[in-house]
């Protein structure tokens, strides 16, 4: 008895299954979502500028202006980080070029991150260690400088 | 306790036609009731603590540190004894799911079982997108936040490279980070259950776009994709799962380590997190309207990226029964990159069913891990 209710349901579900999962990749179906989605994303817009209207009508922030100060917010901590690797990327520089270097030319003055790993197998020896080695320090130098522990 | 069992005790025999009860009812008629008893009291207690969160069975349960952030993105390292297994693994998790579905539950954990194998194992985790997060791109992730992590993961791991692994779309930014970056320290690269082909992918994932739903009015106040169409979209693909999900809660209420991994799958399975919208605006143009990886035409940061960059040993692994990137759809991609070392794992199993359960702590998982043991070093 216990296993009639779910072998019904297998049933149930083996027969309808194919044809919901049919109705749902079709093109009808996805211009429907798309319908209802762009009718959707409308009606907010529009409740979201009236809302707007009426909090800064009575001098009230409304949400969109938190909205756009975090993503404010965002995108000048994303600049900070821009500027600090920089800062990295000159200060990493700047000494190695003071020094004498033995073939003539500057060398890096951190070991690159991006090296070829000691005991790389064959396979695939194409692959790296092939180039000039302090082509990304800025990498690993923001690497460490936003290190947690 | 087997319903049927308990419901048909009467007719249960063994070879010699006895009952197996029989013992024990001529000693107490009562035994049958008394276990249907004690078995539907299970079920309403188990009931009981799943409705008010009770007890929930725990996730994410390998300890572990955090040594590397950027905004809401974490690197973790998994503590280890003394791994035996260099170089150290990345793991690249998907944009759009929680990472602890790769380390499920003790005893069911992909991690766990990376570390018991002598990995030193690192997560990439992005974290939980929101207004700050609305306008990475694809090159915040692959430019900024993987070259990052994995420089970190090498220093940290002795400077001998890493084993990049992507799961899902996590490969798919694992693909585009190798290909942009050829000379950083990857030492190995796994992609697993990863879209190529997007033609080939389910129409459901692929509506977004030119003459199906604008990317725009899929994003909510905080310029994501929210979580909740996201998880829409999963759903569409078999309308059923919920309900049958459902059936197999009730089904198996009476049994405890039924309900612990119920709540620990349904936990990830539904609560997915937001995508930011400006990848999403990314991914529709380059994959699902150009399929970027098939055509070659991948820009990203302004340059051209190629597959055949890719020279590092390199393994795609892919599910036979993956209902949410078809096999199809991820076939030949060792063709694409261009390691001489490049190998398909083809493996019976679905999206998930790689890294969960049964299935691939007896054959995927093992799998997995011999491919990357052979392109490690492991000391004895």
């Amino acid at each position: 008895m216990a296993k009639q209710w779910r072998e019904i349901y297998n049933e149930w579900e083996k027969a309808v299954a194919p044809g919901l999962q049919q109705f749902a990749a079709s093109d009808g179906f996805r211009d429907f979502m798309a319908a209802s989605a762009k009718v959707t994303s409308a009606l907010t817009a529009e409740f979201e500028r009236a809302s707007r209207r009426w909090l800064h009508f009575w001098n009230l922030p409304a949400a969109t202006d938190v909205r756009k100060l975090r993503q404010q917010v965002a995108a000048v901590d994303r600049e900070l980080k821009g500027l600090k690797n920089l800062v990295f990327d000159v200060v990493a520089v700047a000494p190695a070029s003071d020094e004498p270097a033995t073939n003539g030319t500057a060398q890096p003055a951190r070991k690159p991150a991006v090296s070829k790993p000691a005991g790389a197998k064959a396979t695939g020896s194409k692959s790296t260690a092939k180039k000039a080695p302090a082509k990304k320090p800025a990498a690993a130098k923001a690497a460490s400088a936003v290190e947690v522990s | 306790m087997p319903a049927t069992t308990l419901t048909k005790p009467e007719t249960a025999s063994d070879a010699n036609g006895k009952s197996p009860h029989s013992d024990a009812q001529v000693s107490n008629p009562l035994a049958p009731y008394t276990e249907m008893w004690e078995t539907g009291v299970r079920r309403w207690w188990n009931l009981t603590r799943h409705v008010m969160g009770i007890d929930r069975a725990p996730v994410g349960q390998t300890p572990r540190d955090a040594v590397w952030s950027n905004g809401k993105a974490v690197l973790y390292r998994y503590r280890s004894e003394k791994p035996t297994v260099q170089p150290p693994l990345l793991l690249v998790m998907s944009l759009v799911s929680r990472s602890f579905i790769l380390d499920l539950q003790p005893g069911n954990s992909f991690i766990e079982r990376l570390v018991a194998e002598g990995f030193d194992v690192f997560l990439l985790d992005w974290g939980v997108p929101d207004e700050e997060e609305a306008n990475n791109t694809l090159e915040t992730y692959c430019d900024e936040l993987l070259p990052q992590a994995v420089a970190k993961v090498n220093q940290m791991g002795g400077e001998v490279g890493v084993t990049v692994f992507g799961y899902c779309y996590g490969g798919l930014l694992s693909l585009l980070y190798a290909a942009g970056h050829p000379d950083d320290p990857i030492r190995n690269l796994v992609v697993m259950a990863t879209p190529v082909d997007f033609t080939k992918m389910p129409t459901v994932m692929t509506g977004v776009g030119e003459g199906g739903i604008d990317p725009a009015h899929l994003m909510d106040h905080t310029g994501n994709v929210p979580a909740e169409a996201v998880r829409a979209s999963f759903t569409l693909l078999t309308p059923t799962s919920d309900l049958s999900t459902v059936m197999d809660f009730w089904e198996h209420l009476d049994d405890d380590k039924f309900l612990s991994s119920y709540q620990a799958m349904t936990s990830w399975t539904r609560n997915h997190i937001p995508f930011p919208g400006a990848t999403m605006v990314q991914t529709v143009e380059m994959f699902i309207e150009g399929n970027g990886f098939v055509t070659g035409d991948l820009m990203l940061g302004g340059r051209k990226l190629d597959l055949a960059d890719i020279k590092v040993p390199f393994l795609n692994v892919i599910a036979e029964r993956d209902h949410i990137v078809p096999p199809e759809s991820t076939y030949g991609l060792d063709q694409l990159v261009g390691s001489d070392d490049a190998t398909e794992m083809r493996l019976p199993a679905g999206h998930v069913g790689l890294i969960v359960g049964n299935g691939a702590r007896k054959r995927s998982i093992p799998s997995m891990i011999g491919w990357m043991v052979e392109h490690s070093d492991v000391a004895k």
